[in-house]
């Protein structure tokens, strides 16, 4: 039915009678589209080779020669950036500011101090114990965005981290872009952030929901829950990927911006469902730094949500189907 | 979880007024921890239950919250919603999961 996605080497399967799929690896995560049209699938995934292509260049934080590292010169004067920059910023900002700074863009040192300082794929699994100061401000009230001027500035010394926000906000941007200049039904996922726009296919896009990314037609990795959605996006976040050592500490992706450590609560995964993948993706990443509280809040704001405990417990709310045994 | 001294409202309090956290995390074998913080006890907010499904067809391990609001934390009220999932027997086309 699917693919099975290999560095470099895309895929393209056919996944019903109406849908078709590409897939690959790119910007360090794995990719995904399908399309409703057939007919439309090499041009959509070309659409989406260049998206990535510009995402890469302008937001990537293991790239010195992007648009993001060279902000670094500017040490905390207004700089001019590009409109792609400046949204990936805007969407960045945004989750900051929905969850009163739980998604802060402005981890950036703190994430190099534990150890993820390049493409995850060559970070080292083990390492000698870390001793680590983090000063940790929380800045991002501090970064200035004027879009009216395209005038970015960050405080000197701060590294921005776009990578809580950037791949859903992107997945979200692409979908529509595609759809609308293709006519038909796209899904986009990035890393497991997933939009849909256009049409939608009869009973909806069935999406598995996991902890750790894998081909949607291989066996299941730990709890796993299938489900349909029609429109906006879905985001799961884990602590279960992106994990490596260092002196027999385990250490993951998601910080806790009030701490600079991972993130070590009661929710290993958070998958959430909302009206864009940014969305979802905010919410499901505040949920892992937010801890118990998460639940309740996602509830509060008729978030549909599946939660995950460190033990395996999986707990749904506002309206997320509940998981039927075998 | 790692500690907090203070509850989220001081938190905020002290962003708003700019002022500065500073951790001093040692990391390493059998000796993480976080220098100046206090411990934070979990407790299951009061207005929060959690109902062991339990019905026949609903795995065990599943549970569905009923909550009320709990804390008077209006972060996130702009985040949209969209329409609820749905189950479906359709194999899917995609993995929503961390990677």
């Amino acid at each position: 039915m699917s693919a099975t996605s290999t560095l470099g080497r895309p895929t393209k399967t056919a996944t019903s009678a109406s849908l078709h799929s590409s897939a690959w690896n790119a910007i360090g995560t794995t990719v995904r589209i399908v399309v409703t049209d057939a007919t439309q699938l090499g041009s959509a995934r070309a659409m989406l080779v260049d998206d990535l292509a510009a995402l890469d260049a302008a937001c990537s934080r293991f790239r010195a020669d992007s648009e993001l590292m060279r902000l670094e010169a500017s040490a905390g004067k207004p700089t001019m950036v590009g409109p792609l920059l400046a949204g990936a910023i805007r969407a960045a900002l945004r989750g900051a500011q929905l969850t009163q700074g739980d998604v802060d863009p402005t981890v950036g040192r703190a994430m190099e101090a534990i150890g993820y300082d390049r493409d995850f794929a060559t970070v080292p699994a083990q390492g000698g114990a870390l001793r680590v100061t983090v000063r940790h401000v929380p800045q991002w009230r501090q970064i200035v965005l004027d879009e009216a001027a395209s005038l970015l500035t960050v405080p000197a010394g701060v590294r921005l981290d776009l990578g809580a926000t950037v791949k859903a906000w992107a997945a979200d941007r692409s979908a529509e872009r595609i759809a609308r200049a293709l006519a038909c039904g796209v899904l986009v996922s990035l890393g497991g952030d997933i939009a849909v726009a256009g049409d939608v296919p009869p009973g909806g896009w069935s999406i598995r929901v996991q902890e750790v990314a894998g081909d949607p037609s291989a066996p299941d990795d730990g709890p796993t829950s299938i489900i349909a959605i029609h429109h906006g996006g879905l985001a799961t976040s884990s602590t279960s990927a992106r994990r490596w050592q260092r002196g027999g500490d385990v250490m993951h992706h998601i910080l806790d911006p009030r701490t600079g450590r991972p993130a070590d609560g009661l929710w290993r995964t958070v998958s959430v469902a909302a009206g864009s993948a940014l969305d979802a993706n905010i919410a499901s990443t505040a949920a892992i730094i937010r801890g118990l509280r998460s639940a309740s809040w996602l509830a509060r704001l008729g978030l549909p949500a599946r939660l995950v405990t460190v033990d395996g417990n999986v707990t749904t709310v506002a309206g997320w189907p509940a998981e039927v045994s075998g | 979880m790692m500690g907090s001294s203070s509850s989220d409202s001081d938190r905020q309090r002290a962003r708003n007024k700019g002022l500065a956290a500073i951790s001093a995390i040692t990391l390493g074998a059998g000796a993480a921890g976080l220098v100046g913080a206090v411990g934070m006890a979990l407790t299951l907010p009061s207005s929060t239950s959690a109902t062991n499904a339990g019905a026949a067809g609903v795995a065990s391990n599943t549970f569905t919250f009923t909550t009320n609001d709990d804390s008077g934390d209006d972060s996130g009220s702009q985040l949209q919603t969209g329409t609820a999932p749905t189950t479906t027997t359709v194999p899917p086309v995609a993995t929503s999961a961390a990677s």
